[in-house]
């Protein structure tokens, strides 16, 4: 049973509850290790990895805790109760819920960080009991823990486990009971809650005052915790060096691939060997057995289903292969050193070193991946990532690769090299179209390097593994079992076997084919299977097998081929990774995406045929433009912002570039010389205020320029009263404000001679408008206009026919004031 | 001094922070608090994070956030 969103308080949790259960709420730092302690006690199989943030949602599972049942809830890493990611807002939420029994983890060797989240829950008043892992990390570095000294300063059980050892697991399960049969005294008298004077020394039970102000942990901790000396490795001296590591983590996934599908490589063989036994052996024999017991209709189903999922189910290896290198990664912590590295790439389209956790994980299954998303900086970043992610292939996708690579191309390893790298290419062109304007923040703790544990990885491997095939046997088998039985009888019911093209989803499918005319496709069972891709991936490759077999030759060309790869690799996302986009972004969001990337993929693969098939012409031409477009973006690309101005009754449109011009900064740009639009950006803007004049916004120092933001409504009328300086302008009530500005002629307008101007026609009228002011006007103006006193670096370009502003006026009055 | 001008492998202590909002408790539990002292480690390619040690605590920092802190360098012997 798990809820995302508490541990307590919600209905939907308690309803499942047993009176007597009592529930443990793992409470701790991230990358503590409190997901390792949830799966040694409940035998579950949440994701671990050393790195930070790797739970997100809450997780709940039945303990036995040596006779003792209670349900132990795992929450996302918390620093303190204040949150500043979504993942820790969850884990707030939860951590204020109900539970019986707090279990905080702490890292031994940042254990003092631990001890403010102890008190925050202290201060809460609920029973807590305090457990310390990786102790083993702390011996290796020469530190040490006294925990039972520790506990009596704290007033609070202490247990000192290192999750790996089985021993210990026992130990803290028998610690776990006995804290949930004799509670923890109330903290009423303990550590975090009550204001007294530091404790003595003899480590009698003592009260640290922590009510306010930071607790003052070096000083609790003195005598009991030493941190020992942090050694650098020389892997982790290697892992940090950006000139060694990038090529190493590069080798290290073409290495991988290799394994997996290079020939003759563990990954292909073993693929094939699971393959002759599941369809050849057991599919041939079953339907050999139902044909022998007179039962054809059975037979050709055992047949279609078998051929199918063998098919499927013999990539089994091959992603073996992926996961374990996948896995081995998370477990190392070369994670945090990978995202620390590939921060500065990320940034330039838009998205943090954060971000290659999710991006990673996309490569393994896009649903987890979309799901992971949520321990990202912000909102706008985590739908960004949530976009980009089904352009990285995942790993269901890798059957239908397969099949398509090894009867089209030669090669195979590198066609899939180039798919995956293809998918990545298309991802970061998203996401750099996508990129906002605002910066992002990275902040990032680094986990430290560790031999990863065999027992972990195997666990996480063979989970995985385990919910791949269970899916095949389930979804992908209940899909071909569906569509055979749907091709196979007509639509009176009637046997007519999947080959005669007479069976009901043969005729509705016929209307699908035209949508992949365009691609040189003219069968419907190639729609039909790209349809069943859209409820599992896997079911594309299985479909296909069910009709052509392994030799795809029959149903498209090769440039056909092609396109049909280059639709797969940007269509939409299963049902289930749409689900955990409708989960995190809404569900209008989650459908909107869907079918934007369904549209855009087939104007992919339209494009990828044409030029596949309009001879090779083309494709060099593109190949030739590509580099010199990339060169473009990357150096001289620019961005301009506008921005609209209608001080007064002129309204001018401003340009300016911004001096993020570029993904790549050969020269940086300067505010002088070259393009008279360049403006030196100016300090941070200050907000609109009410009583000012419009919504013009000026930057603190008057150094920069005036930006224009919206009006603040309903004001407008009420602040022109109240505005000085605005003599000029304004045609109908403008002329009281020119005699006060001391520009023209006072006295009431009847009196004044009128000023007379050619109209259309030539001849003279009364002007019905004010003329433009004279220049001492526009400087007097200019003096006291806080738009023009504040924009001396604005270099306006007005908009065609407007009147120019006066430039050297001001420039002048700059001078002289 | 900004923190992203210091050099790979020098030690400085923080003088100021200049972060808003939740960002602040967050960099003062990864020891990123006026008078604590840290060490750059390394700094990423691409003009990306910086690497920092903190107290003990490892943390990576994009350079426009390291910005906003201020430092005062450190003689090398005094190092973390």
């Amino acid at each position: 049973m798990s809820c995302g969103a508490c541990a307590g308080g919600c209905g939907r949790c308690s309803r499942g509850r047993k009176g007597a259960e009592k529930r443990l709420a793992l409470i701790g730092n991230p990358n503590s290790g409190k997901s390792t302690l949830f799966n040694a006690l409940t035998g579950g199989h949440a994701r671990t990895g050393n790195w930070h943030g790797v739970t997100v949602g809450v997780q709940s599972r039945p303990a036995d805790l040596g006779g003792v049942r209670a349900e132990v809830f795992d929450l996302p890493g918390l620093y303190a109760m204040r949150a500043y990611t979504r993942e820790e807002e969850v884990a707030r939420r939860a951590a204020e819920g109900e539970y019986d029994l707090a279990v905080c983890v702490a890292d031994a060797l940042a254990l003092p960080r631990s001890l403010s989240l102890l008190a925050d829950v202290l201060r809460s008043g609920r029973p807590a009991v305090l457990v310390v892992t990786m102790t083993d990390a702390l011996k290796k570095r020469g530190g040490r823990l006294d925990a039972p000294a520790l506990s009596l300063r704290l007033g609070v059980p202490v247990l000192a486990v290192c999750a790996r050892r089985r021993g210990d697991v026992a130990r803290l399960c028998a610690f776990l009971r006995a804290a949930l049969e004799a509670p923890p005294a109330p903290p009423g008298a303990k550590y975090g809650a009550q204001p007294a004077p530091p404790g003595t020394k003899n480590g009698s039970p003592s009260a640290f005052p922590a009510a306010a102000g930071p607790v003052p942990a070096e000083e609790l901790l003195r005598g009991v915790w030493e941190a020992g000396r942090p050694r650098q490795s020389r892997v982790e001296t290697w892992l940090y060096t950006p000139a060694a590591a990038l090529p190493l983590f590069a080798a290290c996934f073409l290495l991988v691939f290799f394994l997996a599908f290079g020939p003759g490589m563990p990954g292909v063989w073993l693929k094939e060997g699971t393959e002759t036994l599941v369809s050849d052996l057991c599919g041939a024999g079953l339907a050999r057995l139902l044909e022998g017991a007179g039962s054809p209709v059975g037979a050709a189903l055992a047949r279609a289903v078998f051929g199918g999922a063998g098919m499927v189910l013999s990539f089994l290896p091959q992603l073996a292969i992926l996961y374990a290198a996948l896995f081995l990664l998370e477990e190392s912590g070369c994670m945090s050193a990978l995202a620390f590295l590939t921060d500065g790439l990320f940034e330039k389209i838009g998205l943090t070193g954060r971000a290659v956790f999710s991006l990673l994980m996309g490569f393994g299954c896009t649903a987890a991946a979309i799901l992971t998303t949520r321990g990202l900086e912000n909102e706008k970043l985590q739908r960004r990532v949530i976009c980009i992610l089904p352009y990285l292939s995942c790993s269901a996708k890798l059957p239908v690769y397969l099949m398509l690579v090894s009867a089209f191309f030669g090669g195979r390893c590198f066609a899939l090299v180039g798919l995956y790298l293809a998918g990545v290419l298309i991802a970061c062109a998203a996401a750099a179209l996508l990129r906002g304007r605002g910066e992002e923040e990275f902040v990032l703790e680094m986990a430290r390097l560790q031999c990863p544990s065999w027992r972990s990885v195997g666990r996480s491997l063979l989970h995985e593994l385990c919910r791949f095939a269970a899916k095949v046997a389930t979804v992908v088998a209940a899909v071909l079992v569906a569509v055979w039985f749907l091709l196979s009888f007509s639509f009176s019911f009637e046997y007519v076997g999947a080959e005669s093209g007479r069976g009901m989803l043969a005729v509705l499918c016929r209307g699908l084919k035209y949508l992949f005319y365009p691609m040189g496709i003219d069968r419907w069972e190639v729609a039909l299977a790209a349809l069943t891709g859209l409820i599992a991936k896997e079911s594309v490759a299985g479909t296909l097998a069910l009709f052509f077999g392994s030799d795809l030759t029959a149903a498209m060309s090769a440039p056909s081929a092609a396109a049909f790869l280059a639709f797969l690799l940007t269509c939409s996302p299963c049902v289930s990774a749409i689900a955990a986009t409708a989960r995190e972004a809404g569900i209008r969001r989650a459908l909107a995406y869907a079918a934007f990337q369904t549209a855009s993929a087939f104007l992919f693969s339209y494009i990828v045929y044409a030029l596949l098939s309009r001879g090779a012409a083309a494709a060099v031409l593109l190949a030739a433009l590509a580099p010199a477009a990339a060169a473009c973006i990357l150096f001289f690309g620019f961005r301009h912002e506008k921005k609209h101005r209608n001080k007064t009754t002129v309204s001018a449109r401003l340009h300016r570039r911004t001096l993020r011009a570029g993904f790549v900064r050969l020269f940086a740009p300067s505010a002088r010389g070259g393009d008279p639009r360049q403006r030196r950006a100016g300090p941070p803007e200050r907000p609109a205020r009410p009583g000012r004049r419009s919504g013009l916004v000026h930057d603190r120092e008057g150094r920069g320029a005036p930006l224009l933001r919206r009006r603040v409504r309903g004001r407008k009328r009420a602040r022109r009263r109240q505005v000085r300086g605005r003599q000029h302008r304004g045609p109908r009530r403008g002329a009281e404000r020119t005699r006060r500005a001391g520009g023209a002629p006072a006295g009431p307008q009847h009196l004044r001679p009128a000023r007379l101007r050619p109209d259309r026609r030539g001849r003279m009228r009364p002007a019905r408008s004010l003329p433009r002011p004279s220049r001492a006007q526009r400087v007097r103006g200019a003096l006291f206009s806080p738009v023009l006193r504040a924009g001396s670096g604005l270099h306006g370009v007005p908009e065609k026919g407007q009147p120019r502003r006066p430039r050297e006026g001001l420039a002048r009055a700059r001078r002289g004031v | 001094m900004k923190l992203p001008e210091l050099p790979a492998g020098t030690s400085a202590e923080i003088v100021s922070v200049l972060a808003d909002g939740a960002l602040l408790p967050r960099l003062q539990m990864l020891n990123l608090s006026p008078g604590k002292r840290v060490q750059v480690l390394r700094v990423a390619p691409f003009g990306g994070s910086v690497l920092l040690d903190a107290e003990g605590v490892r943390v990576a920092l994009r350079r426009s956030l390291a910005a906003k802190i201020a430092v005062r360098p450190l003689p090398a012997e005094e190092g973390v």
